[in-house]
């Protein structure tokens, strides 16, 4: 198996020479920056934040900083790496031995189990080992949650809606079962981790009155349990598209409406289009700019029943190029009106 | 039993996603319910309250609970740290989602 060399020292920006406590600072500086729960949805800095852990598991850990120096200082990250002949593979970590990596994180609730090849090369194998002896001594573990995030029209969210989602998730290896063994050797299918990450696809039912920030939880869609233990769940956050006419404030939806500035004066009945088609709307008599006009129970549907208003903003706008016709009938009125806009300001502005 | 069913239906909020009990709450979490508990004492999360001594946790709080304790094991930071972190984080998604919906309307 063909792996490419990871410099670990290169990763946490840390010298060869450098102390328990430095190693440790440099951790927690890159960690703090690259955090998945800090940067939500970034997707580079996930994989940073997992090379920047593998690193720190290996480094803070004497026997391992120790075996990993053995390697001498020689290699080039990114380059090939096959282990110097003579490589004591047995010297990994006999069975069970995990050191601070803790269950939920060898599930990868963001899919941290995803350490390198390399570094599964270096150590992995016994950590598969020993979760096979584990699972073989009748022990069993949920599998892990997944996260991830579903982007559902307004449409959608208002209708509810069934959708196909596909996300990277981990099986259990159909080889070996999820021991990591197959015929008393690593098993080659999953690389003895007992594991495999495969595109999954499941049907989503978004229900109607879903909204920006909601989750979805689909139990037993997340990752395998080990040793016969159910699966654990895929949580779906919500995230609403933005749409061109609406817009969204909890359960209402507004829209602004263009009118002409003889329609606002002396009122109109118009078509604005609503979430489920159009609806008629009376403008009254004299409406300002910026007026809100309510359409009851025209808006989002709310999930246990019932739904929100929709608003209609209403924005005068005056013809750009007006034809010849609408110029004098313009000038007529200025020269006719007495209406001052101004008037709160004073006769200096009129 | 009628005026029992309308006070019930008075005080049931609006859910906009699932709730669970607080014991299936806490099992989701993968964390004791007292210590959920204490999530909700100290205002990291808040529940749909339905009554005096009835209340769910919605799968938003679950993930939320969840995020604090991987910060909490992650980056060493305490509960209240770990609240302002998402408090702040959730902020800047808000905001670079008007952003985006601004550009949109562009």
């Amino acid at each position: 198996m063909a792996v490419k060399f990871r410099d670990y020292y290169e990763v946490l920006g840390v010298g060869r020479s450098a102390t328990a406590d430095e190693i440790k600072a440099a951790y927690r500086k890159l960690a703090r920056k690259y955090h998945p729960d800090v940067n939500p949805g970034d997707k580079a800095a996930e994989e940073k934040f997992k090379e920047i852990q593998e690193a720190y598991e290996v480094l803070s850990d004497p026997e391992k900083r120790k075996r990993y120096d053995q390697l001498g200082p020689n290699w080039k990250a990114g380059a090939d790496f096959t282990p110097p002949p003579g490589w004591d593979f047995g010297r990994g970590e006999p069975f069970g031995g995990f050191g601070r990596i803790d269950f939920e994180d060898l599930g990868g609730a963001f899919r941290r189990e995803g350490f390198s090849d390399f570094f599964d090369m270096l150590f992995g194998r016994a950590r598969a080992a020993g979760r096979g002896a584990r699972a073989g001594a009748g022990f069993a573990m949920r599998g892990s949650d997944v996260e991830s995030e579903i982007r559902i029209t307004l449409e959608e969210a208002h209708r509810g809606a069934t959708r196909k989602f596909t996300i990277q998730a981990g099986e259990l290896c159909s080889q070996c079962h999820g021991s990591g063994i197959l015929n008393n050797r690593p098993c080659p299918a999953c690389g003895a981790t007992g594991a495999v990450s495969r595109p999954k696809t499941v049907d989503v039912n978004i229900p109607a009155g879903m909204r920006d920030g909601s989750v979805l939880r689909l139990a037993g869609q997340g990752e395998p349990g080990v040793g016969g233990a159910p699966a654990g769940d895929l949580y779906l956050k919500v995230r609403l598209e933005p749409h061109p006419v609406f817009t969204v404030a909890g359960d209402d939806v507004q829209i602004e409406l263009p009118v002409a500035p003889w329609e606002a004066v002396l009122g109109a009945r118009v078509n604005v289009p609503t979430l489920d088609g159009q609806a008629e709307v009376v403008i009254p008599r004299g409406a300002q700019g910026g007026a809100r006009l309510r359409l009851r129970g025209q808006g989002l549907n709310r999930r246990q029943g019932g739904r929100g208003d929709q608003y209609v903003k209403l924005k005068i706008v005056v013809p750009t190029s007006p034809t010849e016709a609408e110029r004098r009938l313009f000038e007529q009125l200025a020269r006719e009106s007495r209406f001052n806009p101004r008037e709160q300001y004073g006769r200096a502005t009129g | 039993m009628n005026e029992r069913r309308y006070q019930i239906a008075l005080s049931a909020p609006q859910l906009r996603e699932g709730a669970e009990i607080i014991e299936v709450a806490a099992q989701l979490c993968g964390v004791h319910p007292s210590v959920l508990q204490r999530f909700v004492d100290l205002g990291l999360i808040e529940p749909i309250r339905y009554g005096p001594d009835q209340y769910r946790i919605t799968h938003s709080s679950i993930l939320r609970v969840k995020r604090i304790e991987r910060l909490r094991r992650d980056l060493g930071v305490n509960l209240l740290g770990a609240g302002i972190i998402l408090d702040l984080v959730d902020k800047i998604e808000e905001l670079r989602r008007e952003v985006e919906q601004l550009r949109c309307r562009l």
